[in-house]
């Protein structure tokens, strides 16, 4: 089975490859991702992702769970928090994880300044580990590394994935980090999964059980996301766990 | 005829890959962190040898690969572009019919680049394009002005790797300043596409996975697939991921061009002794 923990549905009206012009019906994007080979993915809106303000957080978020709702078996929602925004972000986790379908929080742009989370932002995070839900968190430098390995250290429960393996420019920092905390998973999406070695790298040095499968799809394609991995120095056995086993074990029963 | 434009030797050792990342601390050198991988890793050197090179181009359909150094690329010193040229020779020695060097000059080493361009003048064998320095850092210095004038005479086209604005940038100017040298650069996330579009003598290429960057390679395909050329950037990036997008987002009918036929003009065009 492939489980892709990490991709976005298009804000209305962008150009995606392979896809046209969004206009707000999943369906075009639900083709692309079956004949990717994907069996189930996490989608978060990129009108959340990019909210300008808590009432486009809101709106994307609503965007991701409409739109999963029409393919049950494809699609699931995911939860998106923003820093900026934590009021509302609070607000979001009841209403979409406590009382809602949602089983995933991220991805999560903005969560840190100079690699310290905000003070502010914490009873966010806080409430989600209460949730009981894993997070996902971007990544591009080493810095959004370090503020992801503060957080995994401040909450031994918490579930924290590391986006995009910590990024192009962090993702060696990346794998140390998350080599050393059980509470830590790396996910694959991205440019650093169409680097070969990388992703080896984390199997190896993280653990063969701690990488998660996820293409960053609609900014990457969904499909040589998965050729990647079909084509990656890795046994059978580990790009089952990669593809989706990892995920299945840490996410629990209520996927 | 299908054309890898840049498959890479990954000769670029350990220690000059920690120099390289060294001199940009603020993680700028984004393609020396790629081969820093590499060599650190010691993945895709054991990976890349020659037979492993031609059995992924068997897989992925390709004929033709334009053979580049890491070394020549990323050299700090003048025998290290030297060596790294060195190395493509040889490599390319091993099959002539699919394996066409591509060679690297720097304005860093003008002794060494007069010395390959003379050379590349002579060559009866068919070359690639050239390369710059992956981090070239002054697109205005006039030794650099003098080999591209060399460069032009014997009509090949021009590596000239952007991975960032201010990279893009002296592509651009340079793009422009010699608007008879044919400038190749990978797609990249589309900020300038308006300004590469608007430069008749440069051309994108689909390395880095910009193929698979499908938020942005939409915007390449629909505007400049004209100008562009299939390259997978291998070892570090899968040929046959890669080529199987560039099959999946260009139509149909612009495929071949991408695929093989624009790079084979750039390189033969002019010269028979260059045809591919």
């Amino acid at each position: 089975m492939i489980v892709d923990i990490h991709a976005h549905i298009p804000k209305p009206g962008q150009h995606i490859c392979g896809v046209g012009r969004f206009q707000g019906d999943l369906e075009p994007l639900a083709d692309v991702v079956r004949r990717a080979g994907v069996d189930r993915m996490y989608i978060s809106s990129m009108v959340a992702t990019e909210a300008r303000s808590a009432e486009e957080l809101i709106a994307g978020n609503e965007l991701a769970e409409r739109g999963a709702e029409r393919f049950p078996g494809l699609f699931r929602p995911a939860c998106v928090v923003d820093r900026r925004y934590v009021k509302a972000s609070r607000e979001e986790l009841d209403r979409r994880v406590a009382e809602g379908p949602m089983r995933l929080v991220g991805e999560i742009i903005s969560f840190h300044t100079q690699g310290h989370v905000d003070r502010e932002f914490l009873p966010v995070i806080e409430r989600a580990i209460d949730l009981d839900v894993p997070m996902l968190l971007h990544a591009s430098f080493p810095m959004d590394v370090q503020a992801v390995a503060r957080l995994a250290d401040l909450y031994p429960r918490g579930r924290f994935i590391l986006a995009h393996i910590g990024g192009i420019r962090g993702w060696a920092a990346g794998i140390e980090a998350a080599a050393l905390r059980h509470n830590m998973w790396v996910d694959i999406s991205g440019y650093t999964l169409f680097l070969r070695g990388v992703v080896e790298s984390a199997v190896q040095r993280v653990s063969e059980d701690e990488v998660l499968f996820g293409s960053d799809f609609c900014a990457m394609d969904a499909g040589g996301a998965v050729q990647r991995v079909r084509h990656m120095d890795l046994n059978e056995t580990q790009k089952a766990k990669v593809f989706g086993g990892n995920w299945l074990s840490m996410a629990g029963d209520r996927t | 005829m299908t054309i890898d434009s840049w498959v890479m030797l990954p000769d670029m050792t350990a220690a000059l890959a920690q120099e390289v990342l060294a001199a940009r601390p603020d993680t700028q050198q984004v393609g020396a962190s790629y081969w820093h991988c590499h060599a650190a890793l010691g993945q895709v050197n054991a990976h890349a040898t020659i037979d492993n090179m031609l059995a992924a181009m068997d897989a992925a359909g390709v004929d033709v690969a334009l053979v580049s150094s890491a070394l020549a690329v990323h050299a700090r010193e003048g025998e290290q572009l030297r060596e790294g040229n060195r190395h493509v020779l040889q490599a390319c020695a091993v099959n002539r019919s699919r394996l066409i060097p591509a060679l690297g000059i720097s304005p860093r080493f003008a002794a060494e680049s007069h010395a390959l361009l003379d050379d590349l003048a002579e060559a009866a064998d068919a070359v690639g394009p050239v390369w710059l320095p992956m981090d070239l850092e002054d697109a205005e210095d006039p030794c650099l002005a003098g080999m591209l004038e060399r460069v032009g005479a014997v009509h090949l086209p021009v590596y000239a790797y952007a991975f960032y604005d201010r990279q893009m940038q002296g592509v651009l100017d340079l793009a422009r300043r010699f608007p008879d040298i044919a400038f190749i650069t990978p797609c990249g996330w589309g900020d300038r596409i308006d300004e590469i579009t608007a430069c008749p003598n440069l051309y994108v290429d689909t390395s880095d996975c910009s193929a698979c960057l499908i938020i942005a390679f939409g915007r390449f395909v629909e505007r400049l697939a004209d100008r562009m050329v299939f390259s997978s950037g291998f070892p570090i990036w899968d040929m046959t991921v890669i080529k199987q997008a560039v099959e999946r987002f260009v139509p149909a009918a612009r495929q071949a061009d991408v695929l093989g036929g624009t790079m084979g003009r750039l390189l033969g065009h002019f010269d028979s002794r260059r045809s591919v």
